[in-house]
This record gives C-alpha cells, sequence and structure tokens, in this order.
C-alpha cells in the first residue's frame, strides 16, 4: 500500500486495539476477558466482526449442541463473573462411571473424593453464548460491527487494516481471530493447516432414558469403539458414539426404535431402556492444527488455531485457555502501556500454547489408535488407557491433578 | 571459472541427487524439518518481529527455513549454488503461495553487489558443506546491515557429534544419506567466532541444537557438542 493511499484512508478510519473475528463462543469469550481482566486505569477500544446479526439476550436459533465443560474452564468463567449467567442450564457431573464391554472391569469417579462439588458440567453451547452476550451487552463496552463481512485484510507495520463489504475500513494493533475451523484471517496470512483424519465418525444424539442418570457421566468401551453419555436435564443424555464409518452411518440411518435397541445393547444396562432419541448427527473425527498460532499482529484462538474432533467438546475447554493465556498478555502489555500487537507478547503466547496443544493433540492421536484396535494387549491396556483418556472428554480431565491447578 | 568459486562440486552434486525428497516430511530431510522450528525460534528470541524485514538465507537448499521465515511476514531472498534444490524451492514456494526470491549465486558474490542491505542473515547447516567457511561467514557479514543479525548454525568438530550425526543418523539409523557429513569439515565454536569477530560480527548468543535420533525429541538447550547455533551482531 503506498503512503498516500495510507493518509487518504486514514481520514475514515476507525482505529481500535483489538479486533476480534467472529462472534461465536471463543470471540465473545475474548472479549470479556479483555474488559473484565483490565485494570480499572487502562482503557481498551475493543470491536467484534461477525458475519451474522448478533442479537443478545436472545435464542438465536435453536442449536442443540453441548459442551462439557471441565472445573478449569468453570472456574475461569466463574472469574469472569458470567457463570451464574449459565448455571440455572448446566448439569453437574458428580460421578464419572466407565466401563468395559466384554470385561467386569468398572471404575467410579467421584466429585466428593476430589474435594469440588463437580467433576465438570454439561450445558447447551446455546446457554454459554447468551451468558456472554447478557454480560457483554450490560458493560456496552464494545463496538459490534454485525452483520459485516470481511473483503480484504492487510498487515502492515504497525497495524492491521481490514476493509469490510460496503462499510468503512477499520484497523487495529491486534487481530484476535476466532472466526471458527474455516478462518478467513488465517488464509488472508497464508497459515496452512495440517488435517489429521482418524477413520473413525461420531454419532451424536440426545436420548432419554428410562432410569434416572443422577448427574453421572458414563464412559463405556466396546468393541467397535467408545460410548459416552453425559448428563443433562431430567432424564435426557448427551450420546457421543464412536464408530467406524460404515458402521456410524448405517447406525445412525436406523429408525428410532431400531436405534435405542442397538445402543442399548452396546451400551448394556445401566440407565434401563433407551426410551427416545433425537434425530441423529454424524461427524467424521478429525483433527485441523493450524502450523502456526499467530502472524505479524494477529492471534488464532479457539478452532481457528485447532479444531478437536467434536467428542464432548474438549475444543472449548482447549479454547479457553487460548482466551485466558492471550487475554493475560495483552491485559499486561495495556497496564505497562506496550505495543499489545508486538511480536514479543505473541511469541510468547504462541510457545506458552504450544505445549498444552501438543499434549492433548498427541493424547487425542493415541487414544483413537487405543479405541480402534481389539487386540488383546490393547484391551487389557485399556485400564491404563482409562487414565490417558482424561484428555478425550474433558469431564475427566478435571480430575487430573495438572488440569485441576488448571 | 568454478576456480574462483567457494564451491565444493561433490558436495552440490550430493545434494542434487536427493533434491525431489527436500519435501517429503519423512524422507531425507525429515531432521531438517524437525528442527526447523528450533531455528525459527531462536531467530525469534533475538529479533522478535520479523514482518517486513528483509532476509537471506544463504545455502538455502529446497527453501525449509527460507519459506518458514517468508511466512512470518518476512522478505526473504534464499541463495544456494545447488541447480535443484533451488527448482524444488521455487516450485514448492508457488504451492504454498509464499514469497521468496530464489537466486543461483555464491555469498561471496551476493555480497559484492550487496553491501549491507539486509537486516539479518541466517546461514544455517551450510557451513560445513563448502571448501572455505570463514570466506561465507565475511560474506554474510557484508551483507547486513550494521547493527543486524547473522545466525549461523553448524556441527562442532567433538567425538560426539562424530558418534551422532554421522555413525548414528547415517549409518545406523539411515535419517540422513550416507555421506552427508564429512567430519573433518565440523565446525568448532571458538573458529565460528574467531571467523565472525575477525569479520566485524559479535557474537551475543550461542544454544544447542539436540536432536535424539531414536525419539525424534528436539530441543534448544546449553551443550554445543553437536549441532550448535549462533546469533552475531554486526559491529555499528
Amino acid at each position: 500500500m503506498s503512503e498516500s493511499e495510507t493518509t487518504s484512508a486514514d481520514s475514515t478510519t476507525i482505529a481500535y486495539d483489538v479486533v476480534i473475528v467472529g462472534g461465536g463462543l471463543s470471540g465473545l469469550l475474548t472479549a470479556v476477558s479483555l474488559i473484565e481482566n483490565k485494570s480499572d486505569a487502562s482503557s481498551i477500544k475493543l470491536a467484534i466482526i461477525e458475519a451474522n446479526a448478533i442479537k443478545p439476550s436472545q435464542q438465536n436459533e435453536f442449536d442443540d449442541r453441548v459442551l462439557a465443560l471441565s472445573h478449569g474452564s468453570v472456574e475461569y468463567l466463574k472469574s469472569l463473573s458470567v457463570w451464574q449467567l449459565m448455571a440455572g442450564d448446566a448439569t453437574p457431573i458428580e460421578q464419572i462411571h466407565i466401563s468395559d464391554r466384554g470385561n467386569y472391569g468398572k471404575a467410579r469417579i467421584k466429585a466428593a473424593n476430589h474435594s469440588v462439588e463437580a467433576l465438570g458440567y454439561v450445558i447447551p453451547l446455546a446457554s454459554i453464548a447468551n451468558g456472554l452476550l447478557i454480560h457483554l451487552e450490560a458493560i456496552d463496552a464494545i463496538d459490534w460491527l454485525a452483520p459485516a463481512t470481511i473483503e480484504a485484510i492487510d498487515y502492515q507495520q504497525e497495524q492491521v487494516s481490514i476493509q469490510l463489504v460496503d462499510e468503512a475500513t477499520i484497523s487495529t494493533k491486534l487481530l484476535v481471530a476466532c472466526d471458527g475451523g474455516q478462518s478467513i484471517c488465517r488464509k488472508a496470512a497464508n497459515i496452512s493447516s495440517i488435517q489429521t483424519e482418524y477413520q473413525q465418525h461420531a454419532v451424536i444424539a440426545n436420548v432419554i432414558t428410562e432410569k434416572p442418570h443422577q448427574n453421572q457421566a458414563f464412559e463405556r468401551f466396546t468393541e467397535q469403539g467408545p460410548i459416552a453419555m453425559l448428563p443433562m436435564s431430567g432424564n435426557q443424555c448427551s450420546l457421543v458414539w464412536t464408530l467406524e464409518p460404515e458402521l456410524a452411518q448405517s447406525i445412525s440411518k436406523l429408525d428410532e426404535q431400531s436405534f435405542c435397541l442397538a445402543l442399548e445393547q452396546a451400551f448394556g444396562g445401566w440407565l434401563g431402556s433407551i426410551k427416545q432419541s433425537s434425530r441423529r448427527v454424524v461427524f467424521p473425527l478429525a483433527l485441523i492444527a493450524a502450523e502456526s498460532q499467530t502472524f505479524h499482529r494477529m492471534a488464532l484462538v479457539g478452532n481457528a488455531s485447532h479444531t478437536i474432533h467434536p467428542i464432548a467438546g474438549q475444543g472449548f475447554n482447549l479454547g479457553l485457555r487460548d482466551v485466558k493465556v492471550l487475554s493475560r498478555l495483552i491485559t499486561q502489555a495495556l497496564n505497562n502501556q506496550e505495543d499489545i500487537g508486538a511480536g514479543q507478547i505473541l511469541n510468547q503466547y504462541q510457545e506458552s500454547r504450544q505445549q498444552d496443544q501438543s499434549a492433548i493433540i498427541r493424547l487425542t492421536d493415541s487414544m483413537v489408535t487405543l479405541f480402534s484396535n481389539d487386540l488383546p494387549p490393547l484391551v487389557a491396556g485399556r485400564n491404563v488407557g482409562l487414565k490417558v483418556m482424561n484428555y478425550l472428554t474433558p469431564l475427566q480431565k478435571a480430575f487430573v491433578n495438572k488440569t485441576m491447578g488448571y | 571459472m568454478s576456480k574462483s568459486l567457494n564451491v565444493n562440486l561433490n558436495e552440490i552434486a550430493k545434494f542434487e541427487k536427493v533434491a525431489s525428497q527436500w519435501w517429503d516430511l519423512s524422507g531425507d530431510f525429515k531432521p531438517l524439518h524437525q528442527i526447523n522450528p528450533l531455528r525459527r525460534q531462536f531467530i525469534l528470541q533475538h529479533v522478535s518481529e520479523l514482518f517486513g524485514k528483509s532476509i537471506i538465507d544463504v545455502g538455502c537448499g529446497g527453501g525449509i527455513l527460507a519459506e518458514s521465515l517468508a511466512k512470518l511476514g518476512a522478505n526473504v531472498t534464499g541463495i544456494d549454488m545447488g541447480e535443484e534444490p533451488l527448482n524444488v524451492a521455487k516450485l514448492h514456494a508457488l504451492e504454498s503461495g509464499v514469497e521468496v526470491s530464489y537466486q543461483k549465486i555464491t555469498a561471496e558474490e551476493k555480497a559484492q553487489e550487496n553491501q549491507e542491505v539486509f537486516d539479518i542473515v541466517t546461514c544455517m547447516e551450510m557451513l560445513e558443506h563448502v571448501p572455505n567457511p570463514a570466506s561465507i561467514v565475511n560474506a554474510c557479514a557484508q551483507l547486513v546491515k550494521p547493527g543486524g543479525y547473522v545466525f549461523f548454525s553448524t556441527l562442532n568438530k567433538t567425538t560426539k557429534s562424530y558418534l551422532l550425526a554421522i555413525l548414528a543418523a547415517e549409518k545406523l539409523f539411515k535419517l540422513v544419506p550416507d555421506g552427508t557429513h564429512d567430519h573433518d569439515k565440523f565446525i568448532r565454536p571458538s573458529t565460528l567466532i574467531g571467523w565472525a569477530e575477525a569479520s566485524q560480527l559479535k557474537c551475543i548468543d550461542a544454544t544447542g541444537i539436540h536432536y535424539n535420533p531414536v525419539t525424534e525429541n528436539h530441543k534448544l538447550a546449553p551443550g554445543l557438542d553437536v549441532n550448535y547455533i549462533l546469533c552475531c551482531q554486526k559491529v555499528g
């Protein structure tokens, strides 16, 4: 861009400290974190660009996805004073019940034994989003650019300039990309991502069981793959059933009654019969990881940086920790009156996140291999695997000491 | 013509032969792909922001380092004397949509035309492959701006480096092709620092690049006895 263009654009350009691209969970959480963490003395000019219209305090559309929040994630939401806005919709996991079809082994992990009231919480995704929106609306400290579409992103030495379709160009010292697995920001910065497919699909549904779950989460190992049942309100559970692709397809296409029966047989009688099931949705298990979490004046957060297969929202817990680290670094820089988009800060973000991510990604990798294999040594090894599994379902991860310390 | 050039034709031929392997992440250059993030990390420890910086990578080969620096927004030139590796580098840059300017020229010739024009000069795993490494060090010093940074990495001349880089990596585990390295050409850090200082470069940091061929673990850590990397700053 030539000097003259920069100058002429300046007259209409609104300059921000931080522009968040994407008004999903990661974007909303980043905004809340930056506002809640900053000291009263410092100010931050903040905008969110979102492609869809956002109507705070109103359920946008029916979205039945649920997430399992780890204990650490809930503590963080509490520290931001937003947990009370969503806690009413959350079901605590007080106990995890682990069993293996064909083996007598059974394990129970209780919250009470770990001195916490819950090992984790199951909560509809929409409830988290609404809680965060209500909070943001109440404090009224950000500019909403929604619905808005990005036409071009220009990375410059001192700022990033973002041109919106049919709107003014805005500039920012730091761009936080929360725009999901198909991140436009990631593409604009030419950051490639590595995709690993796991020849496994997950069948997801909400089911109603005969017996109450009593706030237990269930993890059941079968020759075909693991079944996770997460407690929701009433006698409802959120099911994640991991299977080989073909089997997943055929099972999901069964009529409701046959599906319930198939699940009952594989799951065992722990919750009595399976009475009803919602529409079944099948997701291929995949991991998409960006080769870098930063670019000049830009940080990738959440799914924009790593999409983990859809089991039980592990991805969200990981994304939440991205937000936590990034907002702490930004707040520090603000307090020290440093340039919040400086390479030094972004390098720190990249380095401090790398370890967490590679640990989870590595373990997720090996978990899938472990599950899909039915050779005797591995079956015997599943008990060891149960420990490793903490990384697969965040509720179980919650009591790994490392995570308990957040 | 080749008489005056600081090039070992056998070395060039060695790399021409395996050029197609450069970007095969599990091929002959796998160790380079694995340690490349470490090199980048070391550079970022000294120059936190590469966006907009002009960088020349001397002995760029297939462009593994050059491309990774360009991806951070640097304006990168890669030079090498191997025709095939350069072709591979150019093709790969097209494929990944990264702008790197590649050129077949010696460091000495490049330095004659480009005195003190680059913010950063990198010269990684290259010095041990040329007849006169001191002359390369001097050329790098001429290419960089006063106050700019030059990064060198190479292999130390120790018994351990023989055991690891040649016996283990080439003969036992066949991580890199047999004959990739010649232990006589390995360079002690003191020697390299001596050449640097004779060329107005001040060595400000040195660290070891540790690579375990069995576990494939790799990390930056003290201990320069095998593979090491230096950061030098041009006086002035």
